[in-house]
């Protein structure tokens, strides 16, 4: 690869100093994007970045529904890259997944995406190679209806939140491979146990504990990333940068709400003022209006706001309470007000470990099973493949590769319930959005068809070893899940795990289902929480080979990812 | 060795956790386990090798990386004396089969006495244990090299405790074994306590490098170190160990102490 003289010029490219703050914007349906290194400096520390056109976000890309757009990727990096639109149904090849859609753009190289879109709303695009979209390859993709704007908005702002480190993030990675805990900075220590005793006593404090030690769980592990690696970014800018936007006094201001970020769940607020959520992945849904959002990678929100202040502060702290992005709405620039404070720290509770534990059934006793490795303990059963019905399968199968060092924990009585905004957002005294509460408006689902079949998967790691999977058979290990075009699909996504999955299936929809099997929300991206088992449905009209992976991007390159074939 | 991995399976096994409901209209609703499925029964019959390798369409992740670390959980010097006592380990490979190298060494003001090493082949056997196998070479300066094969485990315990069993033969088919178990008490983000327990044992006397047949040395440690990070961290503490046995009276024929202890000072690091 060396001798390749487009390296060279790739090199002499590079060291730039990338833009960052809000992105520029590239108008369809025809666009040029260059690939190069960029220098950036978000911590006082000068380092490189992988950019698109030179800036951090890359452009925000304005198509329009219904356009045959054309984007010209060259790649003046000296390995190979990759773009994917994320959200957008469009063939196989133009999809932008080395290995499954494409090879990947060879250094030096033009890539011509075309495709036209056949949807609208608020969608994202990164690099799919390596770790190139957490130093610095993600831009909003906005693309508008093909008649009228269904959202009525005096004024739009997109607010594309990311995380940044300055380590190598394969250097993060193999850390996170030697030492799982790392960066995780808030874990029980005696110091806690002492205030926890002389404030709910021994035995309280001990049961608290008791669980999670001997399960080897830490129930501070919300994130593997924190603070500690990762600078949290608004628009390209760090909180002390203060990303600012304008908006006027009585004015309804449209936030389209991208998290790009590598590795971070954000929860995200303005404090004092309320939001509209209007649409989610992309797609419209029944106006709910709430205080604040959880969401992860990948997956997208647009809201409306009605400010009657004069500046707002965008709060979006981090999961695991270890650091914020943020920024300001005015109207003038200059204005600032308050950030508020992290919230406290939350512990994991014991239905992110065990599941059914739901709200109307307190006096529920954990119970931990062992088990033993034996294979002759583990019968296979088949007798539970009865066609599926309206409802979800109530028959928890886990995969028998669950059961070796790829796992650490299995839930045997997951939680269905989809109306729980996850842990530290429980009773915080906010209106907090939850699955539950999102409902596409009429018209998205126009699959009326029951499934034909049903797949189950499940959602696996181990922390301590650093290993994610599915199925505990990591990506290289696996084989692909084959679908044939056309058909109805329902799928089960059972974690087996204490973190939250933003689960992706590109090349189709997924209709999220609730526990009785109603339509809920037509989405891209689905996270599923700790000890969660969810369903959705889908319909495949694309073929092709098609990527399927947890879009916490640590978790995708450990190999929680799948190769989906539709034929 | 597959019978200790299958003890180590009912011992120390990844848990399944289940909450019982007490109400029974609930449960009729909640999903129950029933059996296990093949992980592979959804890609009618495509295989796990990728199927376009040979056009360039390949897509490979960091499973398929390797990785590498070099620790050392004991790197120290006693206080008021010249001895050193360190405690270096390596490994390369993937997540589940690693290459790991282990190096135990004490020196004095004389320079190295002892120098124990070790390779192996770990593999991952359940969620927190690997087993090992490998060899072991011991140099004894002023006495006799030792060449031994070695099988053990290693892992994560219930409640956090660190432990590692290994099983030595010797070339004229003498057995040792040692034990070792550690455990780190999170005073607070930053201040850890690492109580620590060793014990070496023999079933035939090696007069020339002053070990007994039987327990030939039981060590304890207590360190307190801070963690500039947990990639970095000093601390101070006590070590004490004790022989027993034939080797107590060997040591007591050369007119030594059977029993030492000391303050040291040293460094736990990774790279």
């Amino acid at each position: 690869m060396l001798s390749s003289p487009n390296i060279l010029s790739g090199q002499t490219r590079a060291a730039s100093v990338a833009d960052t703050g809000s992105a520029p914007e590239m108008q369809g349906p025809h666009v040029e994007l260059v690939i190069a290194e960029s220098m950036v400096n978000f911590t006082g520390k000068q380092r490189k970045a992988t950019t698109i056109n030179g800036s951090i976000p890359a452009p925000t890309l304005r198509f329009k529904e219904g356009d045959d757009v054309t984007i010209r990727v060259t790649n003046h990096l000296p390995v190979r890259t990759s773009l994917h639109w994320h959200g957008i149904l469009l063939p196989y090849q133009m999809d932008g997944v080395p290995g499954l859609s494409f090879q990947g753009i060879d250094p030096g190289q033009t890539f011509t995406y075309r495709f036209r879109l056949r949807q609208s709303g608020t969608y994202w695009y990164h690099s799919h190679s390596g770790f190139q979209e957490m130093t610095g390859m993600y831009g909003a993709l906005i693309v508008e209806p093909r008649e009228g704007n269904p959202v009525a908005a005096d004024r739009e702002h997109i607010v594309l939140l990311s995380d940044w480190t300055d380590d190598d993030p394969m250097a993060v990675f193999r850390k996170l491979k030697v030492q799982g805990d790392l960066y995780n900075l808030n874990q029980p220590t005696v110091g806690r146990l002492l205030k926890d005793i002389s404030h709910d006593g021994v035995a309280e404090a001990i049961s608290r504990r008791q669980m999670w030690n001997l399960m080897r769980m830490s129930p501070s592990d919300l994130a593997d990333l924190s603070s500690a690696t990762l600078t949290y970014l608004m628009n390209g800018t760090t909180p002390a940068g203060n990303w600012s936007a304008q908006f006027n006094r009585g004015e309804s201001v449209l936030l389209r709400i991208i998290n790009g970020s590598s590795n971070t769940f954000y929860d995200f607020r303005i404090p004092d003022v309320r939001m509209t959520v209007v649409s989610s992945d992309g797609l419209p849904v029944e106006p709910v209006t709430v205080d604040e959002f959880r969401f992860g990678p990948g997956e997208t929100y647009d809201v409306i706001i009605k400010p009657d202040v004069d500046v707002c502060t965008l709060f979006a702290q981090s999961m695991d309470r270890t650091g914020y992005a943020r920024g300001t709405l005015a109207v003038v620039s200059g204005l600032r007000t308050e950030v508020p404070a992290l919230d406290p720290v939350s512990w994991l509770s014991m239905s992110d470990m065990m599941g059914a534990m739901d709200h109307a059934n307190h006096d529920t006793h954990p119970q931990v099973q062992p088990q033993t490795m034996g294979h002759g303990a583990h019968g296979q059963h088949e007798g539970n493949s009865m066609p599926p019905g309206s409802r979800p399968g109530t028959y928890i199968r886990h995969a028998s590769s669950e059961f070796g060092p790829s796992v650490d924990m299995r839930v045997d009585t997951p939680r269905t319930n989809l109306n729980d905004p996850g842990v530290g957002l429980r009773d915080n005294g906010r209106r907090v959005l939850t699955l539950a509460d999102l409902h596409s408006v009429d018209g998205t689902f126009e699959d009326p068809r029951m499934p034909e079949r049903e797949i189950e998967l499940h959602l696996t790691g181990n922390m301590e070893r650093y290993s994610w999977s599915i199925d505990g058979l990591e990506f290289g290990d696996s084989t692909p899940v084959s679908m044939k075009q056309g058909e109805r699909i329902r799928v089960i996504l059972h974690n087996d795990t204490m973190m939250t999955h933003p689960m992706h299936l590109h090349g189709m929809w997924s209709d999220l289902q609730d526990e009785n099997g109603a339509l809920l929300v037509r989405r891209h991206t689905i996270p599923v929480q700790p000890a969660q088992r969810i369903s959705f449905l889908t319909t495949p009209n694309d073929l092709g080979r098609w990527a399927w992976h947890c879009h916490l991007l640590f978790h995708m390159d450990a190999g929680m990812f799948r190769e989906v074939v539709v034929s | 060795m597959i019978r200790v991995m299958a003890f180590l399976a009912v011992v120390f096994p990844a848990t399944t956790v289940t909450a019982q409901a007490h109400n029974g209209h609930q449960a009729e609703q909640q999903p129950v386990v029933s059996g296990t499925r093949d992980p592979h029964a959804y890609s009618a019959g495509l295989p796990t090798e990728d199927r376009f390798h040979d056009q360039g369409h390949h897509l490979s992740l960091a499973d398929d990386h390797h990785f590498w670390s070099v620790l050392s959980d004991r790197f120290e010097r006693y206080s008021g004396d010249g001895n050193w006592d360190m405690d270096l380990m390596a490994w390369y490979g993937e997540t589940f089969n690693r290459l790991g190298l282990t190096l135990d060494a004490h020196a004095s003001d004389e320079g190295l006495e002892t120098v124990t090493a070790q390779a192996f082949w770990n593999r991952a056997q359940t969620a927190f244990f690997d087993s090992q196998l490998g060899v072991r070479v011991d140099r004894h300066v002023g006495g006799k090299n030792r060449q031994w094969l070695a099988a053990g485990f290693q892992g994560l315990a219930p409640n956090w405790f660190e432990v590692s069993v290994t099983a030595y033969l010797g070339k004229s088919g003498d057995l040792a074994f040692r034990g070792e178990g550690e455990y780190d008490l999170r005073l607070s983000r930053r201040v850890y306590l690492q109580p620590r327990l060793s014990v070496d044992w023999y079933s035939q006397s090696d007069e020339v490098n002053r070990l007994g047949e039987g327990l030939a040395e039981l060590a304890a440690g207590l360190r307190l170190r801070y963690e500039f990070t947990p990639r970095f961290a000093p601390y101070v503490g006590v070590s004490w160990n004790r022989s027993y046995g034939q080797t107590s009276e060997l040591l007591s024929r050369l007119g030594e102490d059977d029993e030492s202890s000391h303050w040291v000072m040293g460094l736990r690091f990774w790279l």
